[in-house]
């Protein structure tokens, strides 16, 4: 996958980014080379085992914490 | 009385026994500063007024006979942590003028414990970076070799400490940001466990990886600045992790397991770095300590899984700077506003890390990478929780080489994400982590271990890493600039 000039300033314009000139060159190139890294994810999706409970349920196991429901 | 090179332990015993006072720290530590910062660029700001106030008080509570913890020690603040009435900039254009309304819970900690504040360090824009070269105002420099980096993104917090500037210095990590510069720097650079401490009032960046953590010359002190400020509060509701108790790790490691995973000792590896891990690994062993040879094969996916997890997090948590209430402002209103206030409060690493989270969150093909990332990093997690089933501790290099020179990496961001490669595992599953200085290479450049424990095993870690701290006989030389 890449990021073509004309997505980088779609991307730049729902973040509300202004871009100077030659920003957006700039950042296709160094972000599609990142994006050429992050296709290893695939790699690690098949070498996960199947057995593997592949479920996201949280972050962190953590227990929410929540104010006592009174009206101040 | 000589104050060079002092640990929190050593100035500890010296105020307690009355032979120094805490002003004479301050005043030593401030002349330092002011010296030889302009060479090093270590610091941000400095209040010395303040510094020598709040070292006075800290006097008045000895001569008291008030004892012990961090009472009277003098330290200095990454700048993305709040101290009420000082700036906090995030070395972002976006921030230059914002000065702190309140204190990060743990600043308040420090206070109370008598601790005197110095002063605010640089770092990577936003902590986005392994260089320092990311900050909006200028780059610090490795204080072994000027013309190298410091490391990042706490690359202040370490030169400043390993330049004897202060006691300890406060940093954060979220994929590796205090124990990178500790290895580049050669000094302590302690992480704790995932939601062990409070992180009101430190900037949020990767809210689901964020610790404050503490680069100190010793593991030693580095638990000592740990036990003031751990603990949950009222404003944090994912500090949960209860710290385990010391049991007292001595010099005699008969009855530990130490895992060596083969995937962080891989090709790439310096060699220099991996002679001075097996040296580490043999000194262990003489003293009793078994090692056997683990796989964490996720770890290769450490740095793919942080690059998605990390930019996704960064686009929400920085998407508050807007320029309208405070900050970076362009233009008053309209859609402009937030265009012009962004694009130009903000540097080029974060409106990478922006865009590129913004992709891997919108629907469609960005969105995969994001639900990969979140599957690889349970696996990631599962992986650690195996090990953790035969190995007391897991001993690898911090980095796998040793500083590199200003500029080198500056044009190119994957090379910059990769220097993480050994570190992001451990963030990604929460663990407490430590690098210890353990030796120099053939250019006098430091190098740094890192050790992994289980959640919540943080004070035994660093025990463990301290116990290490005679055998590595590693100290720090004079420098050039000295």
């Amino acid at each position: 996958m890449s990021l073509d000039i004309e997505k980088i300033k779609h991307l730049a314009m729902l973040a509300k980014l202004d871009l100077r000139e030659g920003e957006a060159e700039m950042y296709s190139q160094q972000l599609s080379e990142v994006l050429h890294h992050l296709d290893s994810l695939n790699l690690a999706m098949s070498e996960m085992t199947a057995n593997q409970d592949e479920t996201v349920v949280s972050n962190d196991e953590i227990k929410m914490v929540l104010r006592s429901d009174e009206v101040a | 009385m000589d104050k060079k090179n002092l640990t929190i332990a050593e100035a500890r015993k010296l105020l307690d026994e009355g032979r120094i006072t805490s002003l004479e720290l301050v005043d030593y530590f401030l002349a330092r500063i002011d010296r030889y910062d302009q060479v090093v660029k270590a610091c941000l700001s400095f209040n010395g007024e303040l510094a020598r106030e709040q070292a006075r008080q800290a006097d008045q509570r000895l001569a008291a006979g008030e004892r012990g913890g961090l009472l009277g020690i003098p330290y200095l603040v990454k700048d993305n942590i709040l101290v009420k009435e000082e700036k906090a900039t995030a070395a972002s254009k976006m921030l230059a003028d914002y000065i702190a309304p309140y204190n990060a819970t743990v600043i308040e900690k420090l206070q109370k414990a008598g601790a005197v504040f110095l002063g605010k360090t640089n770092l990577d824009e936003f902590a986005h970076g392994s260089s320092t070269e990311n900050s909006a105002f200028f780059t610090t420099h490795n204080p072994y070799d000027l013309d190298k980096v410091p490391g990042g993104s706490s690359g202040g917090s370490a030169a400043a400490v390993a330049s004897d500037f202060c006691l300890f210095a406060l940093g954060s990590d979220t994929g590796g940001s205090v124990r990178h510069p500790a290895s580049f720097c050669g000094v302590v650079g302690y992480k704790p466990s995932y939601g062990s401490l409070s992180r009101h009032g430190l900037m949020a960046m990767t809210s689901s990886t964020d610790v404050i953590g503490v680069i100190a010359k010793t593991a030693q002190d580095a638990k000592e600045v740990m036990v003031i400020i751990a603990g949950g509060d009222n404003y944090d509701p994912t500090a949960q992790t209860e710290i385990i108790p010391s049991m007292g790790i001595g010099n005699d490691f008969s009855g530990l397991t130490i895992g060596w995973p083969k995937e962080y000792f891989t090709e790439g590896l310096n060699p220099e770095v991996q002679a001075s891990l097996n040296k580490i690994k043999e000194i262990m062993e003489e003293r009793g300590a078994r090692f056997i040879e683990i796989s964490l094969p996720s770890t290769k996916y450490g740095v793919a899984v942080y690059s998605v997890i990390t930019p996704a997090e960064v686009s929400s948590n920085l998407a508050r700077f807007d320029g309208l209430r405070y900050g970076y402002k362009k233009a008053e209103q309209g859609d402009e506003a937030y265009l012009l206030n962004r694009g130009g409060g903000f540097g080029p690493e974060a409106k990478r890390r922006i865009m590129l989270g913004t992709y891997v969150l919108s629907a469609g093909e960005g969105h995969s990478y994001y639900d990969q990332a979140q599957k690889v990093r349970q696996w990631m997690k599962a992986d650690f929780n195996q090990a953790f089933k035969t190995v007391d501790y897991i001993l690898t290099p911090t980095v796998p080489s040793t500083a590199f020179n200003i500029g080198e990496k500056n044009n190119n961001p994957l090379s910059l994400y990769l220097e993480d490669s050994l570190l992001t595992p451990a963030s990604l599953a929460g663990l407490p982590a430590v690098s210890i200085p353990s030796g120099l290479d053939s250019n006098n450049l430091p190098i740094g271990a890192q050790l992994i424990g289980k959640r919540g095993d943080d004070f035994n870690l660093l025990d463990l890493a301290d116990s290490l701290r005679g055998i590595l006989s590693f100290s720090r030389p004079n420098f050039s600039w000295e």
